[in-house]
């Protein structure tokens, strides 16, 4: 007997009772669509966010920015020491497998146009600064070497301050007026509060700064996002909007981004900037790090963990709705041997073998695997495309993360091999049961 | 042909224990038309059954064209139910989900037989029984007598050296009845099988060669018609 006719015939049995048959298939097209679309999701989502992140950052990209201090034997918190300097960033470029830097200084500030006011975050930037990030300017220009060596009063608008300020209008060629905070000595004892106490007071100076460009929308919008943020010259920050000096009076940066000269040469480029800093920090052997150094890895290594921990739980899902689906094709099974102890019997009688009977029912109950896996593909296929169709992008942690859905051909032949074993599994036991059956006694089963 | 020798069958253990066979001798040769005959209970589907190699005697040796069946596997005797044995049933037992020619084919589904081939020698065997024009038909679109016909072509497909019958025309009118034993009396006159009845009808059985009567698991006499 060939396989293509033992499949017809066990066709034909498991199609004689329709209703049977589809509420059988239900259980594993369920389960099988379940496992399609939840691996799907994860996947898509996890990996959009990866490249959510990497699009939002750049690439490649190690960062340094200011670590603790311990004076006294007090130690302070990370990012509380003034050590990191525009110098440093110039050395660091210097580095083997290092392709750009850009120094980074930064500090809140209110900006004021057009009758809008927003709180906001300024950057003192390089030229390099967009390359390296991977921003692009949609209107306008980026700040030039140009505009640094002058320190023009001049600015670069994120996405985000744009809208909010200008609305639909235009922003390039208008003024800003930004509203910067800052701390004095009060000569006169008319500082409030706190710093009063000390003799300081706070300060809020006006500065205009002409828009010359605005930068492509990057995250997935809202205050936390990449886009709420007003770029100046550095050195304009420096000298004319908020001088941020180091005790020895050195230009201070709050970031420095560093760009590898590729993927493999991060851990290179992580490598070789501490022992540079140091030196140039007069470290002495045994005082910590005053900076920190990091990259993507960390950020990814959580994203992916999360991720995996949301896989396990999807397969565990899809786990149990498979165990029933496979409950339900054994116990399909069992009562179709029962029910056909007679045609056993009869088959018996006329020369069929165990290894005939067994096949037999074995091929029933893969049958109905297998039709249940093929249409719960399908099911869980179409599920994800209409998703996809759904959502292209969602906004995580003020990412604007690209969700790309789509059912890989691992995810398929792996649902696919699921079914043949669940088919084979729920079936083996009522196969061998019918396999053994007695042929007289089998005969005379009313 | 069939040798048996000293066959016994016990169903049960202990107190529920059934002597269905004791101590049966007999043979039977080659081309030879028989029929046993005996009260309900006696044990003759019993023997149909040691006969047909459907079921192992408690004790006892069964040679069959030659070959001591007892001491073979559940595969080994499907093999020989398949190659030398034709059954036919008191109730038919037919497969019902499948049509009059498919039922036929049965047997050869499990001997390698080429789709064609089979269908052909099926259509064959349904010709041999009057039945060519209801190949199509599924057991339940067919009379009480054309069933029978239908398991006696699926009996016959093969050319088995015995046929078996078990109470083949308990269910049908007298009509049928002669009908269906004309067809073993051909089979056995012009085909030359052997064929056994098992009947409580002394008209069927006058169409054989011999009458084994049996009562209480024992032979108990027998009767021979010299034709
Ligand atoms: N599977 C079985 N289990 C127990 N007893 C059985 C079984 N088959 C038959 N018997 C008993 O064996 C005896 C002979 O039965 P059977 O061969 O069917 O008789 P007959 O066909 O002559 O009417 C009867 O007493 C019957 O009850
Ligand atoms: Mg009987």
């Amino acid at each position: 007997m060939n396989l293509s006719n033992e499949l017809w015939i066990g066709w034909r049995a498991i199609s004689a009772n329709k209703m049977r048959l589809i509420l059988t298939l239900l259980g594993i097209i369920i389960g099988i669509a379940a496992v399609v679309l939840l691996v799907s999701l994860t996947e898509g989502i996890g990996s959009g966010m990866v490249d959510g992140i990497e699009e939002a950052v750049g690439s490649n990209l190690v960062w340094v920015y200011p670590g603790a201090i311990t004076e006294r034997g007090v130690t302070t918190r990370v990012g509380s020491a003034k050590t990191l300097t525009i110098d440093d960033a110039e050395a660091i470029s210097n580095l083997p497998y290092v392709a750009e830097v850009a120094p980074v200084s930064q500090t809140s500030v209110q900006v004021n146009a057009a009758g809008n006011n927003i709180y906001t975050t300024m950057q003192g930037v390089t030229p390099e600064f967009r390359s390296v990030r991977s921003f692009s300017v949609t209107d306008g220009r980026f700040i030039s070497s140009y505009d640094l060596e002058v320190k023009d009063k001049v600015c670069v608008l994120g996405d985000y301050v744009a809208k909010e300020v200008f609305g639909d209008a235009d922003p390039v060629g208008e003024m800003v007026r930004v509203g910067i905070q800052t701390i004095t000595t009060s000569k006169d004892g008319s500082g409030s509060g706190v710093l009063g106490l000390v003799g300081l007071k706070t300060e809020v100076k006006s500065r205009h700064l002409k828009v010359i460009g605005v930068l492509e929308k990057k995250g997935g919008g809202g205050e936390n996002s990449p886009d709420n943020v007003i770029l100046v010259p550095i050195t304009t920050m420096a000298s004319r909007l908020k001088p941020m000096r180091t005790p020895k009076g050195e230009d201070r940066v709050s970031i420095i981004w560093v760009e590898a000269s590729g993927r493999d040469k991060m851990d290179a480029v992580k490598e070789e900037i501490p022992p540079l800093l140091r030196e140039r920090h007069y470290l002495r052997e045994g005082e910590d790090d005053d900076f920190v150094v990091d990259n993507m890895a960390q950020v990814l290594d959580t994203i992916s963990q999360s991720m995996e921990m949301l896989s396990v739980l999807a397969g565990f899902i899809a786990g149990i709705s498979l165990l029933v689906g496979g409950i339900g094709i054994m116990n399909i099974m069992l009562v179709s041997v029962t029910e056909r102890t007679r045609e056993i019997g009869i088959r018996k009688a006329v020369g069929a073998k165990r290894k005939n009977i067994l096949s037999q029912f074995l091929i029933e109950s893969v049958l109905i695997g297998v039709l249940g896996g093929i249409i719960g593909i399908i099911v869980g296929w179409g599920a994800v495309f209409s998703l996809s169709k759904l959502f292209s992008h969602t906004n995580m942690m003020g990412l604007d993360v690209p969700v790309t859905l789509s059912v890989s051909p691992v995810v398929i032949v792996i649902a696919f091999v699921v079914s043949v074993g669940i088919g084979i599994i729920a079936g083996i036991y009522p196969a061998f049961r019918a396999a053994r059956l007695n042929p007289v006694e089998a005969i005379r089963y009313e | 042909m069939i040798e048996l020798n000293g066959i016994t069958k016990i169903y049960g253990k202990g107190d529920a224990e059934v002597r269905a066979l004791d101590n049966v001798n007999c043979s039977v040769k080659e081309g030879e038309m028989i029929s046993i005959m005996g009260p309900s209970g006696s044990g003759k589907s019993t023997l149909m059954n040691l006969l047909g190699c459907l079921d192992k005697p408690s004790s006892g040796n069964y040679s069959l064209d030659g070959m001591e069946t007892t001491t073979l596997n559940d595969d080994k005797l499907a093999e020989i139910r398949n190659e030398k044995i034709g059954f036919v049933f008191q109730n038919y037992n037919l497969l019902p989900r499948m049509t009059a020619v498919e039922n036929v084919e049965l047997p050869m589904l499990y001997n390698n037989m080429p789709r064609s081939e089979r269908h052909r020698l099926a259509l064959h065997a349904l010709e041999r029984v009057g039945l060519s024009d209801r190949a199509k038909h599924a057991p339940n679109e067919l009379s009480g007598g054309e069933q029978q016909r239908v398991a006696i072509a699926r009996a016959l497909v093969q050319n088995p050296s015995i046929i078996l019958a078990d109470e083949p025309t308990g269910n049908l009118d007298s009509k049928s009845g002669e009908e269906i034993i004309n067809i073993f009396e051909e089979l056995n006159k012009k085909e030359g099988h052997t064929i056994i009845v098992v009947t409580h009808d002394r008209e069927i059985a006058s169409h054989t060669n011999r009458i084994i009567h049996i009562k209480d698991g024992k032979i108990d006499h027998e009767e021979v018609f010299s034709k």
